[in-house]
């Protein structure tokens, strides 16, 4: 059936509807530091992608003695590392993402803060796999709270064409069918969809991590401290980027140097700002699985309506 | 006319205009942030321009084209249409029909995509259309016919109704 140009013009006036609220873009705009919110849900995917790349990294190669002065290296470090990632592959990963830099004057100043959890952090295919969203303003008030579950694919998705992603991780897209929870902290609602396309940037699969090893990619930078915690630092090269596209310009892992497992990432961008993911892995007992489900609070209404989604008529 | 004053009066058509290019809410509030924090910056200069509301459309505009499409963020990507429809069916099959042709709009090629809305949403002339995305008539022509056959979208000879972003910003 052919459709009129009128259709045409009643469908953008549709879209027209759900356009977003002038204070919510204004936000940014009159915030210190002025930081799109888009980077703020770059750092709000930290648990499913940065403990992805987190694990991606931390089994990658560390090339012979190099390091300077590191007590271990080479093979033996990387069976260390490929092992200790193989321990905790059913562990539940807790991960939290702080923005800063220039215009970034700190925590409880700029975009606020991420915490994600992912269950299991290293899934199989055919794995279920849950990932707990939160975010947090500027403030420290509850903003996002998102629940994702899908299954693992058995094969890879597209290549990761995003070029941050694919110049520092070559992690890959995963396009999956799944079930998805929120709250909505602004409108007091929340709600419940099931076989939703979700994209998900999970790499943290066994042939993008064999890979990441077999590539060599990464080097030991150096020894030190993290959170109490002695670490292993790790660099990852990064190509050098061109034009004025937004990249990462240094990529550092730190690796718990007991456990070997990672305890902190830091990606330095272009644009002079840094995001710093620390991670906690906590073993999936009955009480932190259930941290994986949003808290709907008392009197929140459910609704039916998708972020981004239009309003019904 | 000072930002404050700008944005009161002219941020939401703007508004409305980024959620049509970009098809949804969120990330036409990415996108609107992206341009506002740049045009915030440069107010002493957009700010005397004649019609800053246009050259801020404008913005919009290449910077929706020029936008990495792929998402950084972990939402969904479809809109559960299919899920609310199963769990409380929609009456209305005109909707359900717009529905589809929404989602249809939003797989198009981000040009073609532009073309349609500054023809039907804004109501801009084809002329008026290459002279905002620089290029030719004939090239605006070309984008809207690829992207009408793709939607079977049938022409129809008469004139545009008034501009609806035009109205807004007038």
């Amino acid at each position: 059936m052919m459709r009129t140009e009128e259709d045409l013009r009643a469908a953008f006036r549709d879209l027209a509807r759900c356009a977003p609220e002038p204070d919510d873009v204004l936000r940014a705009v009159y915030r210190p530091g002025r930081r799109p919110r888009r980077r703020m849900w770059a750092g709000l995917i930290a648990g499913a992608a940065v403990a992805v790349t987190a694990a991606a990294v931390a089994v990658a190669t560390v090339p012979g003695p190099a390091g300077r002065g590191g007590p271990v290296s080479g093979p033996v470090l990387r069976a260390r590392l490929l092992a200790a990632i193989d321990g905790a592959r059913g562990d539940i990963l807790s991960s939290q993402t702080q923005l800063s830099g220039p215009g970034e004057s700190g925590p409880g100043s700029g975009t606020g803060h991420s915490q994600t959890l992912t269950s299991p952090w290293y899934p199989r295919p055919g794995q279920r796999v849950r990932v707990h969203t939160l975010g947090y303003g500027s403030d420290g008030t509850l903003g996002k709270d998102f629940e994702y579950i899908f299954t693992m694919p058995a094969k890879p998705g597209a290549s990761n064409t995003d070029p941050i992603d694919a110049t520092v991780w070559g992690g890959e897209d995963l396009t999956v069918t799944g079930s998805f929870l929120a709250v909505f902290r602004a409108t007091r609602t929340w709600g419940e969809w099931h076989r939703l396309t979700l994209n998900v940037e999970l790499a943290a699969d066994a042939a993008g991590i064999r890979q990441a090893i077999s590539q060599g990619r990464l080097t030991v930078v150096g020894h030190g401290e993290v959170d109490g915690h002695q670490a292993i630092e790790l660099g990852i090269p990064v190509p050098a980027g061109t034009g004025t596209t937004l990249r990462v310009t240094s990529a550092r892992l730190w690796v718990d140097a007991v456990s070997y497992l990672p305890l902190r990432q830091s990606l330095l961008f272009s644009d002079g700002k840094r995001t710093v993911t620390d991670y906690t892995f906590l073993p999936p007992t009955a009480a932190n699985l259930a941290r994986l489900r949003p808290v709907i609070p008392a009197g929140y209404q459910r609704t039916t309506r998708l972020p981004g989604q239009r309003p019904s008529k | 006319m000072t930002f404050e004053e700008f944005a009161a009066e002219r941020l939401p058509a703007l508004l409305r205009f980024a959620a049509v290019l970009t098809g949804d809410r969120a990330s036409a509030e990415d996108l609107a942030q992206e341009v506002l924090i740049r045009v915030h910056a440069r107010w002493p200069t957009i700010g005397g321009l004649d019609r800053p509301e246009y050259y801020v459309r404008k913005m919009l505009l290449n910077e929706f084209l020029s936008w990495r499409r792929r998402s950084w963020r972990l939402v969904p990507a479809g809109r559960g249409t299919e899920v609310d429809r199963r769990q409380a069916p929609d009456p209305a099959a005109s909707y359900a029909e717009r529905d589809a042709l929404v989602t249809e709009l939003g797989k198009l090629p981000a040009r073609q995509r532009a073309v349609l809305a500054l023809r039907y949403y804004v109501g801009l002339s084809d002329t008026e259309i290459a002279d905002t995305l620089g290029c030719t008539p004939g090239t605006v022509r070309g984008y809207a016919s690829r992207a009408l056959a793709t939607l079977r979208v049938e022409m129809t000879p008469r004139p545009l109704p008034a501009p609806a972003f035009s109205e807004e910003t007038r």
